[in-house]
């Protein structure tokens, strides 16, 4: 019965606190304390020598919190201390394991409702017979959306009486994630948080990932996780701690149904160079292969792009005028000419990589996000379009049919055609090579160097193929006066993509803006009817020339007067069936509500997006199809550059739009949302639909 | 030589109309440059005090362990140390939003300044939280030093002892402190990087 008078005496020191603001705050509904302890040792009967656990019983405040031993971004886990009589020994708490407990933009770890801590008591080897008691004082700080520090003394008696608790210590145990002696190894690149476990465990996509050590992860990441060979990869965004100072580190994974706890080493680390870790080395190497083979595919695809398409098919055209003496000379061209996109595509990466070293939040297609850019493109492609429809001519050079191909301008006309070539070919870029891209801006800079000069590679392998195998030249169809026709008709693509990205620079700026640029467009035309002008006095040559330079002055003047208007789709826009995105949103979304959700990345210049939409996202059935199931659709707008979302690209390793998460309803039953579902970048309905049910 | 003008035009186009990007902030980078209206309704922005060191203190004076700081005069004492030297601005940061526990109005926030005898030079006004979002400030309070050249130093917690007990003050050693003491003398911070401790921002 003394026991009980111990429990008795316990519950009466619960109300003694060192700190009166708790107190305070307290109105009449509140509680005085949102804590109660209870400490049941796992037999009070102890023999010399023993060890025993102690349960320390937390029973909390409905929807009030107390922390794990890693509390995640705030708060503090209990901190509990015995004045132990010589010879006692306490071991470390025995942490439970936690559950994520949002409040955006943070992220906690801890317990509700009721939480069982354990520790081990150490009996020493002389005990006298009658009654010890032993006292402590635990410090909590408990919180919902305030936090209020409780202190509480507790005590509990050992040899009084004879009370087994050992059913409780072992229904403890069971809240305790299972140690595993795993073979682990984690890495840290400048984003991510890479951990490789070694099992023959089944490790669920539904587990969460939980460092003991703090700042190792992004606590509200989610994390991505794969099979490999050996077992299971980890990937998160990585934390915000210098993680020099870190070396081996304890973890946490669980679902609902299962949690293990282990330790991990420090694989080589920081640079792609390292050889200690032969594992992640080889998975490594085998990546970056893949990624330069996609890159090299994608560069080829380029050539068919509407941007590219005609100036390159006019530039192969000009090949056939040298006929099969002249194969030196061709091959210089092909050369000269992927010089020329592998320096502008070594020049655009440089600048990218370094802009994120710097710590910049961009990704490919960054140069879309710049209305100057758009415009300053809209004049080169509309330029191109006026000079094959034949309204003035450049002889000699780049995207004429070649009538006085000489040695030298040839090869500089190559070498422009290449830089020229790339930069028509970023609006088409961004959008169908994310993923390689995404990969590569992820990767140390060497690496990601590599892929770009890869993608730069296939775009001139068409052309180089042609310049060094004459049998292909052999291919292409006899000159004659049709070539002049067919590159007229080649201009309506350029002009085309000039007018879509005008409605490109249209989602950025205001109609003024649009206005200047098409009145520019025209400017570029009236400059060049009256350099085709004859002047028959000086006079009118004069005032041509005045003409010629005011418009020049006008036209170059534009961009400058271009100013970024907001997103189109703001964090308030509400569309048909969406609204827009923000990150808070969504994470509110993911804490607060049980519904699925979707989120949509897009952009107004990425044409993947667009189709993906008019295809997939837009018809009737998917309309329903989200409605039926209460899809709340949230519609991020990347056109302009926004942080928050770059980051959430990162998350999923991509660099660029467009990009479809799918979260699954809440499981009812365990509480928990499953983990996210990352949708490919060509979307269609039977995907969504496959995604959804 | 046109096209080639016009290649050339467009790739430095690109480079030049690079704009500055926000970036969250790292140790031995660039603090984030910011602008905020202060208790008194002065706009102040990071970049007035190159050439200072400056201090950033993430509070909330509902918070225990902000209380646990002030209650005691310590964080008053490290604020009146730091700030006795003229090149050490000591800017107090108030992210709780409207609504939750710790928002102030300008004039509110003076009056618990003169009740807690803050010597800090100034109180900013952040009920957005976007000062707070764009530091990634995670408690009150959550420490930031940032040196004179606008680099940031130092980011975490005030002390070493994580207790919301004002008698745990004593045997701490105070990050913020030995990392001011450093950068007087020349030296790299030791400790540049630490877990902050404390109630969330209530953002």
């Amino acid at each position: 019965m003394t026991y009980f008078k111990t429990l008795i005496l316990t519950l009466c020191l619960f109300g003694f606190l060192n700190f009166s603001e708790a107190h305070a705050i307290n109105d009449d509904n509140e509680p005085d304390n949102y804590i109660s302890v209870q400490i049941i040792p796992e037999k009070t009967n102890v023999s010399a020598g023993d060890t025993i656990h102690l349960a320390i019983k937390n029973t909390l405040y409905p929807k009030w919190h107390i922390y794990w031993i890693n509390p995640g971004d705030s708060g503090t886990a209990p901190n509990v201390k015995w004045d132990l009589p010589e010879g006692f020994e306490a071991g470390d708490i025995k942490w439970p394991t936690p559950a994520k407990i949002p409040f955006p933009p943070l992220m906690n770890f801890g317990y509700e409702d009721e939480v069982t801590l354990l520790q081990e008591l150490t009996i020493p080897a002389n005990i006298s017979s009658d009654p010890i008691t032993i006292k402590g004082n635990i410090d909590y700080l408990v919180c919902h959306d305030i936090c209020i520090p409780e202190s509480h003394a507790v005590e509990f008696t050992l040899n009084d009486g004879n009370v087994d608790n050992s059913s409780i210590i072992q229904e403890a145990f069971t809240k305790l994630p299972t140690h595993k002696d795993w073979n682990a190894t984690y890495a840290l690149t400048a984003e991510h948080f890479i951990l490789d476990i070694e099992t023959n465990d089944t490790i669920t996509n539904d587990h969460v990932l939980l460092p003991v050590d703090w700042g190792l992860i992004d606590n509200t990441a989610t994390a991505t996780i794969t099979k490999t060979d050996a077992g299971y990869q980890f990937k998160k965004a990585v934390g915000d701690r210098d993680l020099a100072e870190v070396n081996d580190i304890e973890l946490v994974i669980n679902n609902d149904t299962q949690s293990f706890q282990f330790s991990a080493q420090k694989a080589g680390a920081t640079t792609a160079n390292t050889t200690d870790t032969p594992t992640t080395e080889k998975t490594y190497s085998t990546t970056i292969l893949q990624a330069l083979i996609y890159a090299l595919i994608g560069g080829v695809i380029l050539n068919l792009m509407p941007c590219v398409f005609p100036v390159l098919s006019m530039k192969a055209l000009s090949l056939m005028q040298l006929q099969g003496k002249e194969e030196k000379k061709a091959q210089m061209y092909g050369l000269s000419y992927t010089a020329g996109i592998l320096l502008s595509f070594g020049l655009i990466a440089g600048i990218l990589i370094a802009l994120k070293a710097f710590g910049a939040e961009i990704g490919w297609g960054f140069q879309l996000q710049n209305p100057i850019v758009i415009t300053v493109l809209i004049y080169l492609i509309f330029a191109i379009g006026l000079n094959m429809i034949g309204l003035f001519e450049i002889s000699g050079r780049i995207g004429n049919v070649g009538q006085n191909l000489t040695q030298k301008s040839g090869n500089k006309g190559a070498f422009f055609t290449g830089v020229l070539a790339t930069l028509v070919a970023t609006p088409c870029t961004a959008p169908f090579m994310a993923t390689a891209i995404g990969f590569a801006l992820t990767q140390p800079a060497i690496v990601s160097m590599l892929i770009f000069l890869s993608l730069g590679l296939g775009l001139a392998l068409p052309y180089l193929a042609l310049c060094f195998i004459p049998a292909l030249r052999h291919k292409l169809p006899k000159p004659g006066a049709w070539m002049e026709n067919f590159r007229q008709f080649l201009s309506f693509p350029m002009f085309l993509t000039a007018a879509y990205l005008v409605w490109v620079l249209s989602q950025q700026v205001n109609g003024a803006g649009v206005l200047y640029t098409l009145v520019g467009l025209i400017a570029i035309t009236f400059i060049l009817w009256l350099k085709r002008f004859n002047p028959s006095s000086k006079k009118l040559a004069i005032t041509n020339k005045i003409l010629i330079i005011l418009t020049a002055l006008f036209v170059i003047y534009v961009p400058f007067t271009l100013k970024g208007i907001d997103q189109a789709i703001s964090a308030e826009k509400i569309g048909d069936n969406w609204s827009g995105y923000s990150s808070e949103k969504l994470s509110n979304l993911l804490s607060t509500t049980d519904e699925p959700i979707f989120v949509n990345m897009t952009a107004a210049w990425c044409i993947t997006c667009k189709v993906n939409e008019r295809i997939a996202l837009s018809p009737q059935s998917t309309k329903e199809l989200f409605k039926s199931m209460n899809v709340q659709y949230l519609k991020g707008d990347w056109t302009n550059q926004d942080p928050g979302i770059t980051k959430y690209l990162e998350e999923f390793d991509r660099s660029g739009v467009p990009l479809y998460v799918y979260y699954p309803p809440r499981d009812q039953e365990s509480g928990a949302r499953p983990e996210a579902v990352l949708l490919p970048q060509l979307l269609t309905k039977g995907i969504i639909e496959r995604a959804l049910l | 030589m046109k096209i080639k003008l016009l290649s050339v035009f467009a790739v430095l186009a690109m480079v030049i109309a690079l704009p500055a990007f926000a970036s969250s902030p790292e140790i031995g980078k660039m603090a984030p440059e910011f602008t905020a209206v202060d208790s008194n309704g002065n706009t102040h922005n990071l970049s007035d005090f190159k050439g200072k060191k400056v201090v950033l203190e993430w509070s909330n004076h509902e918070c225990p362990f902000v209380v646990k700081h002030y209650s005691v005069g310590n964080m008053q004492k490290v604020q009146e140390a730091a700030t006795a030297s003229d090149d050490v601005v000591w800017l107090t940061i108030l992210s709780s939003a409207e609504s939750k526990q710790g928002y102030v109005s300008g004039e509110e926030a003076n009056k618990v300044a003169e009740e807690q005898g803050s010597k800090a030079t100034a109180r900013l006004l952040d009920p957005s939280g976007e000062i707070g979002k764009l530091y990634d400030a995670k408690t009150t309070p959550h420490m930031f030093v940032i040196d004179e050249a606008g680099m940031l130093v130092y980011a975490g917690a005030i002390d070493s002892d994580k207790s919301f007990k004002p008698e745990s003050i004593d045997g701490a050693t105070n990050y913020v402190m030995a990392a001011l003491g450093s950068l007087e003398k020349g030296e790299p911070v030791e400790v540049a990087n630490t877990k902050p401790y404390g109630c969330g921002v209530k953002y």
